[in-house]
């Protein structure tokens, strides 16, 4: 059984924090606002499975920054969220002090586990929400991957590779 | 992801496992058996791999197919 965004918004989204997001990205529609905190929602109810570099875009980190910002409404999340901890955020310019590496520490083994964390708990990638996770959009957007083969990779499905680059091939000679 | 004790939020979700992630990893990367693969059914050549600077799979990032591209 998955999370559909639908329980998402419920169980964290409270009215007035809808409002305050979408005055916060006016810039954007308000079906925009709704994915991207969706997917923000999506984020942070699996970070305490997370270590190191966020897997999510820096879209997805902006409304968590604008989270913070409300600091009751983000302690009454941080309480209802997967682990019941405080999530602190930690920006890598900070962090490079302490490791000047820190931009470049990027652990495959760990994307690939937030990626498939993800398709567990909340079901396969929709096309336009691939974009917010790196590591899913380089694959789309870059290696050729379908946004179906992501899905079936990341539920364990049967043998792909070749079939991947069997399509990879055909875009050259096409 | 180290497999740990967390408290269930209001809508719990739970992790892959190490192996899980490791595996799926695998899974991912370009593998020697892959390229010959490839190579036999004629997809990639040798000389397209020689004018890539590609001596091996690196790692999920295929130079001959980027370059390709």
């Amino acid at each position: 059984m998955t999370i559909t965004n639908q329980q998402l918004r419920d169980a964290f989204l409270s009215p007035q924090l809808k409002h305050y997001f979408e005055k916060k990205l006016s810039r954007l529609s308000c079906a925009e606002v709704r994915i991207r905190v969706e997917e923000a929602l999506k984020f942070l109810n699996i970070a305490v499975y997370c270590h190191g570099n966020i897997p999510v875009s820096k879209e997805i980190d902006e409304i968590w920054h604008y989270w913070i910002l409300e600091t009751k409404e983000y302690q009454k999340l941080c309480s209802a969220l997967q682990g019941r901890k405080f999530l602190d955020h930690s920006s890598n310019d900070y962090l490079e002090y302490f490791d000047k590496d820190i931009e470049r520490r990027n652990d495959l083994t760990r994307d690939v586990a937030m990626l498939a964390t993800y398709v567990l708990n909340y079901g396969p990638f929709e096309k336009k929400r691939v974009k917010y996770w790196p590591l899913a959009a380089h694959l789309v957007e870059k290696s050729g991957l379908s946004v179906r083969q992501l899905n079936r990779w990341l539920t364990f499905g049967p043998p792909w590779a070749s079939e991947w680059f069997l399509a990879t091939s055909t875009n050259v000679n096409a | 992801m180290t497999k740990q004790k967390v408290q269930a939020g209001v809508l719990a979700t739970r992790s892959v496992s190490p192996k899980q992630a490791l595996r799926l990893r695998k899974r991912l990367l370009v593998t020697t058996k892959a390229l010959n693969h490839l190579k036999k059914k004629t997809l990639i050549s040798a000389m397209k791999m020689k004018q890539a600077g590609c001596c091996k799979p690196d790692g999920g990032s295929c130079c001959v197919n980027k370059k390709l591209n």
